[in-house]
């Protein structure tokens, strides 16, 4: 029994979601717990902002969890409840970096149509919307009847406005939380919430990088900064690697057209040496690579191409 | 790139993260031989105690006083027919800091981890499982190791073998459980016991071995199966429990049927027992539910039937 459904039973049966926090947090090696009340200045938010309520039975003590890395939020989990005509539905929710939600798992559910949708079919509903987009998304989907998709719509708005209204530090102050070396310009860099999209996705494809020889992707977050001389926009992204004798996190920089700027080591704050040679480079495709530093600039290209294009 | 999730003032625990509550019940039982009820007050505290780095650990008290009136079966808890308790039910400290979630270490007063006990929430409700038939109580004094990871869940402890008393001439017992993870539409579990309790005059050597299985299916209805064997001090010992039962849509009702069977070898004749019971439990709110429960003894000469009814409060 999670921390959303008790009801009038004892404490005692609470347990942690622990493999769901890992689950849509593959990269988090700890969590914090933060319990607090969802009252009624909740439920006037909820009224007055969407076109739902909260039911009584969703009162109470509630748990949100901030995922952690090496001690560092980079993310949050909430689980509720949502009744459809079918019964009860139990989400738990990820929420990103940017504020949006990032990935769901449906714990248990009495709806046969939810019950047999793919993960990423849910997921899509709600995936790195903004509130207005998820409050069209919404009216759209009541409009046309697609009540299933409707209802995923306003369960990951209401656990947005709620996350927002009853946790508000841990929410308002949700920015990614890697510490980049001091040399970078990363003034009003702004995170990106889903690095590998599904275009993203797409274009590494096509270029033979169904997966990643460098990355575990999960694992690198990006963002959009400005060089501070040229003002033109660049891709920041930090990643670690793994590679047996070779092993850290790494601070690239690309710009618009893929180049590599630079490479820089998080531990030492300076160039890291091992990838000096794709420094200047902006591979296109297989053809432009002659071993693993030079895939992994492609890799990273591919994504700085297609972030730049919008 | 500042941290400012990290300028979020984590809870400090005890205080932030804490969840209390007034528990009050009264359970009624009738036979046609001799009524019997029995009250139960108590508090009900949990907490998360943490720190910036992640949790610590969660800490659990629930100090209950009972009243029983009447009850010629009383449990082991209490000396007269007529007599009142202090119980610690559910109390102690689980350390999460080890491996947050993966790993970790239990130590106060908890449910004996073995089969159904462990999936099913029993603490104060009709509805209840067969430790204390098949193992001779619930929850005991000890320290454990147990955690929750993608592909399995377990428990393995060592008891006093008190029970809900802390002073007792047993040695003690092992007691364990793994299984895979019960938030799965399908779980099935193994669970072992072996050691000395006290759940009689003297202490006993006890073994038990069980399986336990549950499935959520369609509907809202779901069914459960518990098989143990063992003996004691050489007796041999069978139990079995299944239970089918219906939630409705707002989840406000729980209906049950239940089936159990009992062989107990001894010194004389062996005793075989088979009890069905027909519960319904009624939660409208977070703050007060309704319970009741039918009990058929097939091997009853007279009068096999029996009706219980709880009400219970909560702040």
């Amino acid at each position: 029994m999670t921390a959303q459904q008790v009801s009038a039973v004892a404490f005692c049966a609470l347990r942690d979601p622990v493999n769901t926090i890992y689950a849509l947090f593959p990269e988090a090696d700890g969590y914090r717990s933060s319990v607090r009340t969802v009252g009624r200045p909740a439920r006037e938010t909820v009224v007055n902002e969407l076109p739902a309520t909260l039911h009584f039975n969703e009162l109470g003590r509630h748990t949100l969890y901030i995922a952690l890395k090496e001690g560092r939020p980079i993310g949050l989990v909430h689980a509720r409840s949502e009744a459809d005509e079918w019964g009860i539905t139990e989400y738990a929710w990820a929420i990103s970096p940017g504020k949006e939600i990032r990935d769901v798992i449906i714990q248990r559910s009495r709806n046969p149509v939810v019950r047999k949708m793919p993960r990423e079919a849910i997921v899509e509903v709600a995936r790195g919307k903004s509130r207005d987009a998820l409050k069209s998304y919404y009216t759209s989907a009541k409009q046309q009847g697609q009540s299933v998709t409707a209802n995923i719509a306003i369960a990951a708005l209401k656990v947005l406005v709620i996350t927002q209204s009853v946790w508000p530090d841990e929410f308002n102050s949700l920015m990614a939380q890697a510490p980049a070396p001091a040399a970078l310009p990363t003034a009003n860099a702004e995170p990106i919430p889903i690095l590998y999209d599904q275009i993203a996705l797409t274009r590494l494809s096509n270029i033979g990088l169904d997966s990643s020889p460098a990355f575990r992707r999960p694992l690198l977050q990006g963002y959009r900064i400005t060089d501070p001389a040229t003002r033109k926009p660049l891709l920041l992204v930090r990643a670690p690697f793994d590679l047996g004798e070779r092993k850290g996190i790494l601070w690239w920089t690309l710009d618009a057209q893929g180049e590599v700027i630079s490479v820089i080591d998080e531990t030492t704050s300076e160039p890291d040496e091992r990838f000096a040679s794709v420094v200047g480079y902006a591979p296109l495709s297989m053809k432009d690579c002659s071993n693993l530093a030079d895939l992994a600039a492609l890799e990273l290209a591919t994504l700085s191409r297609h972030h730049a294009s919008g | 790139m500042t941290a400012p999730l990290a300028n979020a003032k984590p809870p400090t625990g005890l205080i932030d993260n804490a969840r209390v509550s007034l528990d009050f019940s009264a359970r009624g039982l009738q036979t046609a031989d001799q009524p019997w009820s029995l009250y139960a007050f108590g508090i009900d505290l949990h907490t998360v105690v943490s720190s910036e780095r992640g949790d610590i650990g969660t800490l659990t008290i629930q100090p209950y006083v009972l009243r029983i009136e009447n009850e010629p079966q009383r449990p082991a808890l209490f000396s007269q027919d007529s007599d009142h308790a202090l119980q610690w039910r559910i109390t102690n400290f689980n350390y999460t800091g080890f491996g947050q979630g993966r790993f970790n270490i239990r130590v106060g007063h908890f449910e004996v981890p073995f089969g159904l006990e462990q999936v099913v929430q029993t603490n104060g409700t009709l509805n209840q499982m067969n430790s204390p038939a098949a193992l001779g109580l619930k929850a005991d004094w000890g320290y454990s190791i147990n955690g929750e990871l993608p592909n399995f869940e377990y428990e393995f402890a060592f008891m006093r073998g008190g029970g809900n008393s802390w002073n007792t001439d047993a040695n003690g017992y092992f007691a364990g459980r793994i299984g895979l993870p019960r938030q799965r539409r399908w779980w099935i579990a193994a669970s072992l016991l072996d050691g000395e309790m006290e759940t009689g005059a003297t202490p006993i050597d006890r073994f038990r071995w069980g399986v336990d299985a549950g499935i959520r299916l369609p509907y809202g209805t779901h069914a459960m199966i518990e098989y143990t064997a063992g003996d004691d001090a050489g007796h041999d010992q069978q139990h079995t429990l299944v239970e089918l039962g219906f939630t409705s849509r707002s989840e406000a009702t729980v209906t049950y049927v239940q089936h159990r069977n009992s062989r107990r070898a001894s010194a004389g004749p062996t005793a075989q027992n088979q009890t069905s019971s027909l519960g319904i439990r009624f939660e409208p709110s977070p703050r007060w539910s309704g319970s009741f429960e039918y009990q058929h003894q097939h091997e009853a000469e007279r009068d096999p039937g029996s009706f219980i009814a709880q009400i219970r409060l909560r702040t």
